[in-house]
């Protein structure tokens, strides 16, 4: 794993800021742990933060990592890009240890972001900001007609719809056969 | 295809797409289900908790929903460039949303068929009310009672609506259509003649009330009986009192209200000859209409007891009867 300092994400700041402590009542240091996208470019996020998605406090919860630790096994997501796990992150921390307000008007308007921003936030499980996501999803379509509706969120018409599933059929049907047909000379 | 204006709906996974679809209203998800019969099918995840359809007959009929507190209604016009504009009002003194979207067709009754079984089906819901505007029906009031009555045979509520219209217009949407629940009626009728309300439903509220006499009063025996605008006395509701108390009326109704006319005489002429015990307040269903005092406690030869309150609603004080509570 790649995941060099080189990696750290300029965008995201390599201390997250943290709310401030009274030096009255000493607590313990704040644990943070390391994750990264596609792109490769690492982001430290405090464990604060990384509450917000079930996923990860899932997978951090009892991993007892030191600061090097997590430092040397970073969380990749794959399957996410780097802008938007930055997206996320940054969400993450702006929302540290509050409460969510009921609005978000700080979300992506761009389509295409949105859309994988709702694929990263629903996979890491971000309930909150799925919320705000999904309303904004919603917002797309509103008042507009099932022409306009169709275009915008890109929906088959029945006929497309019909000829994708009878592709899918005969696919599924060649597959088949393909599979019969190993599993007869696997037999000779 | 430009790869910024990606987004594939039918491509986000189930779980989000019910989210997406939970957030928007029923205008917004009727057209959804409208893209194509895939989308249909997902439309119909949407849950609508609220049992409140109601279609409104008037000039042009309109079916209106009440979804999370607010209304959103689909009018039809014959005014192509209305067609799909939308209308938005919030009631500042409770913030309720009504928002209004119009549907143009040139064949009005067809498309609205087709549109108000399109929408119950995309909701999984039934009509609850059917809602006349006799004023508004424009000479189609035959027709429009028809076409209820072949529709909605068994349908929960009727609401009667109109200021002045002629008696004989009323009369022929009570003789026609009978609810299974209630009968709203607040049209007033010109000539202020008698209506005759027939039927087993259980309530039965008339907000025009000034044709009524003591004895259509006490003749009304349904459930729930709500009497507004009437011109009954105190003395006349002292007469309607003393009968309960003999058993000559109103011996299954659970709760009678009758507009006060004389507020001030309540306790020497409503009560007059009546013994009565103080009975305990109680809360209102309704949190805008509020009892103004304590309540009064009379009995039945046979020992039920009723509870009298004096109730301030929006058009004036009323006297309410809770009956055999016993």
């Amino acid at each position: 794993m790649s995941s060099t300092e080189q990696g750290t994400s300029s965008a995201a700041p390599a201390e997250p800021t943290t709310a401030p402590e009274s030096a009255a009542a000493p607590e313990v240091p704040e644990s943070f742990y390391y994750v990264h996208g596609k792109d490769k470019v690492v982001h430290k996020v405090s464990a604060g933060a990384l509450q917000h998605s079930a996923l990860i406090h899932g997978m951090i919860s009892n991993l007892g990592y030191t600061e090097e630790q997590a430092k040397a096994n970073p969380f990749p997501f794959e399957n996410i890009d780097g802008d938007i796990l930055q997206m996320v992150v940054d969400w993450c921390n702006q929302h540290k240890g509050k409460p969510t307000p009921p609005e978000d008007t700080n979300l992506p308007k761009q389509k295409e972001k949105l859309f994988d921003l709702v694929l990263a936030v629903n996979y890491l499980e971000i309930k909150e900001l799925l919320t705000y996501c999904c309303k904004q999803v919603a917002m797309m379509v509103k008042g507009k007609s099932p022409e306009e509706i169709r275009e915008i969120w890109m929906i088959p018409t029945d006929a497309e719809d019909e000829a994708a599933e009878k592709e899918a059929k005969k696919r599924a049907g060649k597959e088949a056969a393909g599979e019969t047909a190993a599993a007869a000379g696997d037999a000779k | 295809m430009n790869k910024r204006n990606k987004f594939r709906f039918l491509d986000l996974p189930i779980v989000v797409t019910r989210n997406v679809l939970s957030t928007m209203d029923p205008l917004n998800i009727f057209d959804f289900s409208q893209t194509s019969k895939r989308c249909r099918s997902y439309a119909t995840f949407k849950k609508f908790p609220s049992d409140n359809l109601i279609i409104i007959l008037e000039k042009f009929p309109h079916l209106l929903i009440e979804y999370e507190g607010n209304f959103y209604e689909f009018v039809m016009t014959d005014e192509k460039e209305k067609d799909r504009k939308r209308e938005t009002k919030v009631d500042v003194s409770d913030g309720i949303r009504y928002e209004a979207v119009f549907v143009y067709s040139n064949n009005i009754m067809k498309d609205f068929n087709k549109l108000y079984t399109n929408v119950i089906s995309v909701m999984n819901k039934k009509i609850q009310c059917v809602s006349f505007w006799l004023n508004l029906l424009e000479g189609k009031i035959e027709e429009s009672v028809k076409w209820a009555k072949l529709r909605f045979p068994n349908v929960e509520r009727i609401h009667v609506n109109g200021p002045n219209v002629p008696h004989k217009d009323v009369q022929y949407v009570l003789d026609n259509i009978t609810p299974t629940f209630r009968v709203r009626l607040m049209a007033g009728t010109s000539e202020k003649l008698p209506l005759k309300i027939e039927g087993t439903f259980e309530q039965l509220r008339i907000g025009s009330g000034s044709w009524i006499t003591v004895d259509h009063a006490m003749n009304f025996n349904f459930p729930y009986v709500m009497l507004m605008g009437t011109n009954i006395t105190n003395q006349e509701l002292n007469m309607i009192l003393k009968n309960w108390i003999d058993m000559k009326c109103h011996l299954n109704t659970k709760q009678l209200e009758i507009n006060l006319i004389d507020r001030d005489n309540f306790l020497d002429a409503v009560l007059e000859n009546i013994p009565y015990e103080i009975a305990e307040s109680r809360e209102l269903e309704n949190p805008k209409h509020g009892t103004i005092e304590e309540g009064f406690n009379i009995k039945r030869i046979d020992g039920h007891t009723c509870a009298i309150y004096i109730c301030d609603g929006p058009d004036g004080y009323y006297l309410i009867s809770f009956f055999n509570e016993k």
